[in-house]
């Protein structure tokens, strides 16, 4: 009973990235203020035109709106910045593409409220599944990240470590929000969790359909996103190596 | 001895992204650069070609080194101002986020009611 009451106290921030994607923005919202706890959804929108206003969002969310595009990685730092500064004991990211179980939040933080993990991430189990050439490049930039996460931290990331599905506690939001993270941060900030000793840990989930939008994965963006890890990699290699 | 500079040259490139000095994205087309000409050096037929086609097969060529060097190093010193400009961009970005987002909770909280059931008007 006690513990209950102590989980039933517990804040937590529901980060929830956005660019030109508002289609299921409210759904995603108010599927957050149905859940059974204290998750408070902070949209960010990361310079979407025509741009977000409070009055698109159901009520009781928090918005913030960027001036211009400056990527993942600087939604991440809001939403890190926010949870630090207003004793949000826990951190979650959900996309705003409708993919994301938003039922399955509860799920994800479990292993945080046992006290097992200091960060979580939902691993798609059904990632990359069809065809096509969009579907090749994810695959091949998964496999690479993968790859090269895994040699880093010598297998001690999860298998999915693209996912934008995932949690953090207090501690590891402390430690997160030291580090610059890039505009795709989610393979960044996994390898960064392993180095400085955080417990990683993951949950099975099943990536929705994607019923609105289009990924912003071009090959381009592929040959990029593999670069800045490339770099960062190279990065850490020399920093173990020390 | 081509490869030893193109090596040495790359080496200082990651350094210098590393040491957060020049941002990754910015240092992608001087990668790119660094290893088409790393590969393309060690055909001496491309070599001559090149310096055929470009007419320094004499000795002022020392002149067109030193004036290349300079404008590097110019580049370099404009890509470290330029990513400490956007460095600070991002930390004014996420100082005027986290003051706006304090007035939102500070909202949130001044009102009776329980949190699944807050409003605010911005």
């Amino acid at each position: 009973m006690q513990m209950n009451e102590n989980l039933d106290a517990r804040k937590t921030l529901v980060v929830i990235p956005t660019f030109n994607d508002i289609a299921l923005l409210s759904t995603i919202v108010e599927d957050v203020l149905a859940l059974d706890g204290n998750y408070v959804p902070l949209v960010i929108d990361d310079g979407s035109s025509p741009r977000l206003c409070i009055s698109d969002l159901p009520k009781g969310c928090l918005l913030f709106s960027l001036p211009t595009n400056m990527g993942l990685g600087m939604c991440t730092h809001i939403g890190l910045d926010h949870a630090l500064k207003h004793g949000y004991d826990e951190f979650l990211r959900i996309d705003s593409d409708g993919q994301h179980p938003v039922a399955m939040a509860p799920d994800l933080l479990s292993p945080i409220r046992e006290g097992a993990a200091d960060l979580v991430v939902g691993t798609r189990v059904n990632h990359g599944d069809g065809a096509g050439v969009g579907n090749g490049v994810r695959k091949l930039v998964k496999f690479y990240f993968s790859t090269i996460a895994n040699a880093i931290t010598r297998g001690g990331v999860p298998k999915d470590v693209n996912s934008g599905f995932f949690a953090l506690n207090r501690s590891a939001i402390t430690e997160i929000s030291n580090v610059v993270l890039e505009r795709f941060p989610e393979p960044q900030m996994l390898i960064i969790a392993h180095t400085v000793g955080l417990r990683i840990s993951e949950v099975s989930i099943t990536q929705e359909p994607r019923l609105h939008g289009k990924t912003t994965l071009s090959i381009m963006h592929a040959t990029r996103l593999i670069y800045r890890f490339s770099i960062f990699a190279v990065g850490e290699l020399l920093t173990f190596r020390r | 001895m081509e490869l030893a500079i193109i090596l040495f040259l790359t080496a200082c490139l990651i350094i210098l992204v590393r040491q957060g000095l020049i941002q990754a994205d910015l240092s992608m087309p001087w990668f790119l650069a660094l290893v088409v000409f790393g590969f393309l050096s060690t055909n001496n037929a491309f070599v001559d070609w090149v310096g055929a086609g470009l007419g320094i097969l004499y000795p002022p060529i020392a002149v067109v080194f030193i004036t290349i060097a300079i404008l590097l190093g110019l580049i370099t010193v404009l890509l470290i101002a330029f990513t400490h400009i956007r460095q600070r961009q991002l930390k004014i970005v996420r100082r005027l986020a986290e003051l706006e987002l304090a007035q939102q909770e500070q909202a949130f909280v001044s009102l009776p009611h329980k949190s699944s059931e807050r409003d605010i008007d911005t």
